[in-house]
């Protein structure tokens, strides 16, 4: 386990086998903290690490060259992602599909060393610098003391399990909450409904759309999450979906007469960890504490990973498999088709559904007709799945790039296909259809993906925000994060209804407790329609529940104490040993030479003589 | 207190007096029992009470030597079990380690 005090060692480049073999066996200075570029971060070269008791740390840099394209993969994440909480039981042939071939599942792991990534490139060039003067062997020799040294601290106060570190938190004390080791993760799901629900009826079976999509995404590393394409492309698409098909309704065009008469949108949070946000708002659907049930729902679409960007790119429509609907795919492709999109089914039939939040929905309804929308047919496009760097670089996204063949234009012109096919299953006439948004999907993507001071985001929560990206990580629960906040804020823009009569930011934020009124962009908005619901797996609400069934998400965060890398020359034990003998030979010296010299003691003694305030010293001898 | 200057009568007196305070489960009663009589039971030339106070520091003796080997043979077993018991091994513990099972 990691040590409350920092875990020392001698630094050593690997970078080829012979700098590997070095590390594990041959080096003399063990213990290592390990010095790599992303390339050497395996499972196996960690598993080596692990076993070998010869490393302490690791410290992974950014890839070396300044067009970083020789990294091809990297994830951490299962290759098989969520797939113990899913539909497919472990006996189905469909249950692992090597969705996330690069995966390597590191991120469960349990490794008991400290791990930190060198995310500053001047960071990285001292400790490159650092090693090449003092430690780099010549001529495969080793160099002597001093070397260059690191210590990483990361300690974290829970261990074994979830159950065991959340008894361990609830030991009486007297200070309450200071036994705390952990806690749950969770967030805040976004819940908007397009149209105001009737106080008096309720809905009939099947009468109701849900829009999907997942918010958050995962690391190995502490805030560096910008999961681009592993759920951002996705959110934006949603929430373009929502912009349009709010204006329709402020248009008064949507039209009526469907059996279908409503639209939910759902934004996921914490689903990277076995579907928490999902899986509670299952909960609370059979709990009657949602506003719609799971018989209410005819159609959910879910759109996954979007990010395409490639002209022969294709966007893939995988069904539920029970219950499927020609009628919705054919809609589908035929809006698609006429913004220049191809939208398609897989061709494969043996491929089950890919990891996705409707899971969580088709585990307790079957027959629910469901379709995910994704990039990618069978294996992921994306291949820094829920890693450091799925970010705009790896999507091929430029901010403003407009052109035809550009990640925006292709997430513009999926999101305008399905608010048209959503149209035309609300009963809207042909006149309400909507052209691609490119503006507003490329602004998004820069807020979410490069900055959070910009414009959308300013006009939403004032002037002077983060130039950098919210990370996607879900956290613990009770503590919201920025990007769910911001997400609320944006949903309630597009979805809330404009309040025309109040023109004065306090008359509008006096009724917000009564009415639900915000004031953004400038205008009041009543954001009754627009709702937060807490994304905590239900296994922390239920009591008794058996945390060995694997029901729910169970997974929790361990309280940390601050995370800090240090590095410095390190001399050699026996130079540290003789450093402090020979500091305790000169306490004990000065204490004997004291003693033999003899205490001086001090007497004031009176007299008339020529010291000039009346006293004169003398001393006397012991 | 300097027990040689101590009356006879007295010195058996405290060594029985302390011999029966320890089985109230106090072990290191006896432990001191026997060590500060040790000198008086078997050291000085005899006297009456000598027999009485050397029968106390034996048994004194016995029962400290008996609880360090019950108590030694607890922390072991607790030691190295603590972790497998699971929630019994945390209910036992007073300060639970943090950062490690």
């Amino acid at each position: 386990m990691t040590s409350s005090a920092g875990d020392t060692g001698v630094l050593h480049l690997v970078e080829d086998e012979k700098s590997l073999e070095w590390v594990l066996k041959t080096g003399p200075h063990s213990p290592y903290i390990a010095l790599l570029y992303p390339e050497y971060f395996t499972r196996e070269i960690i598993y080596q690490f692990r076993d070998s008791g010869r490393v302490n740390g690791v410290l992974m840099m950014r890839e070396k060259g300044a067009n970083s394209t020789s990294l091809t993969s990297f994830s951490t994440d299962s290759s098989c992602p969520n797939d113990a909480f899913g539909i497919y039981n472990a006996t189905s042939p469909k249950r692992c599909q090597k969705w996330n071939a690069p995966g390597n599942s590191l991120l469960f792991e349990n490794l008991p060393f400290p791990i930190f990534f060198m995310n500053n490139e001047t960071e990285s060039e001292k400790l490159i610098k650092c090693y090449d003067s003092f430690n780099r062997p010549v001529n495969g020799t080793a160099r002597s003391w001093p070397l260059c040294a690191s210590q990483l601290k990361s300690f974290m106060l829970a261990a074994i399990n979830t159950p065991t570190c959340l008894r361990r938190s609830a030991v009486f004390n007297m200070n309450p909450g200071a036994a705390k080791v952990c806690d749950p993760l969770g967030d805040q799901n976004i819940v908007a409904s397009l149209l105001p629900k009737n106080a008096t009826q309720s809905y009939s079976d099947n009468s109701i759309i849900v829009v999907a999509a997942r918010m958050d995404g995962a690391s190995l590393f502490d805030e560096i999450s910008p999961a681009a394409d592993s759920s951002i492309s996705g959110l934006v698409t949603v929430l373009s979906i929502m912009k349009h098909l709010g204006k329709v309704r402020e248009q008064d065009q949507l039209g009526s007469g469907s059996s279908l008469k409503n639209v939910y949108f759902m934004l996921f949070n914490g689903e990277a960890f076995g579907y928490i946000g999902s899986s509670r708002i299952v909960y609370d659907m059979g709990e009657h504490k949602f506003p719609i049930s799971l018989s209410n729902i005819r159609y959910f679409i879910e759109v996954n990973q979007a990010a395409a960007s490639l002209s022969n790119d294709s966007y893939f429509i995988h069904q539920s498999e029970l219950s499927q609907s020609k009628e919705l795919t054919d809609l589908l492709q035929k809006n698609g088709q006429q913004l220049n999109l191809n939208l398609t089914l897989p061709k494969s039939t043996k491929l089950g559904l890919p990891p996705s939040s409707l899971h969580s929905f088709l585990k307790e309804r079957a027959d629910l007709t469901g379709i995910v929308i994704t990039n990618h047919e069978e294996e992921y496009k994306n291949k820094f799945y829920n890693e450091i760097f799925d970010d705009e670089e790896k999507i091929g996204y430029i901010y403003g790039d407009k052109s035809v063949f550009s990640v925006q234009q292709n997430i513009a012109g999926l999101s305008a296909a399905l608010t048209n096919s959503l149209l035309e299953l609300l009963g809207a006439p042909p006149s309400s259809h909507v052209l691609p948004d490119l503006d507003t999907v490329d602004e998004l993507l820069h807020c979410y993906l490069e900055s959070a001071n910009c414009s959308i985001f300013r006009e939403l929560l004032g002037q002077n925000q983060a130039p950098k990206a919210h990370a996607t990580y879900v956290g613990v629960v009770h503590s919201p994060t920025s990007l769910s906040v911001v997400t609320s804020l944006v949903a309630s823009l597009y979805v809330g209804s404009l309040v025309e009569n109040i023109t004065v930011a306090d008359e509008c934020w006096k009724l917000q407790k009564e009415k639900h009124y915000f004031w953004m962009n400038g205008s009041c908005y009543d954001t009754t329609l627009i709702n937060a619901t807490e994304a905590l797996s239900p296994a922390f609400l239920l009591d008794n529940y058996d945390w060995a069934s694997g029901k729910y998400s169970t997974w929790t965060e361990s309280i940390w104490q601050k995370l800090t890398v240090r590095i410095f020359i390190k001399p050699s034990k026996l130079h540290e040993i003789m450093t402090l003998s020979s500091g305790i030979v000169v306490l004990v010296l000065s204490m004997v030479l004291v003693r033999t010299i003899g205490g001086a003691r001090l007497l004031a003694v009176s007299s008339k003589s020529d010291s000039h305030d009346g006293h004169e010293w003398t001393r006397e001898q012991l | 207190m300097n027990l040689s200057k101590q009356k006879n009568e007295r010195k058996l007196f405290l060594a029985q007096r302390y011999f029966y305070a320890g089985f109230a489960f106090l072990p290191f009663v006896w432990a001191i029992n026997a060590v500060w009589f040790y000198k008086e039971a078997f050291m000085t030339p005899p006297y009456a009470e000598q027999q009485d106070i050397k029968k106390y520091v034996i048994r004194s003796g016995f029962g400290a030597i008996l609880w360090a080997a019950a108590l030694i043979a607890w922390n072991i077993v607790f030691q190295t079990n603590r972790v497998a018991w699971g929630e019994t091994g945390d209910d036992l513990s007073f300060v639970i380690p943090q950062g490690r099972p």
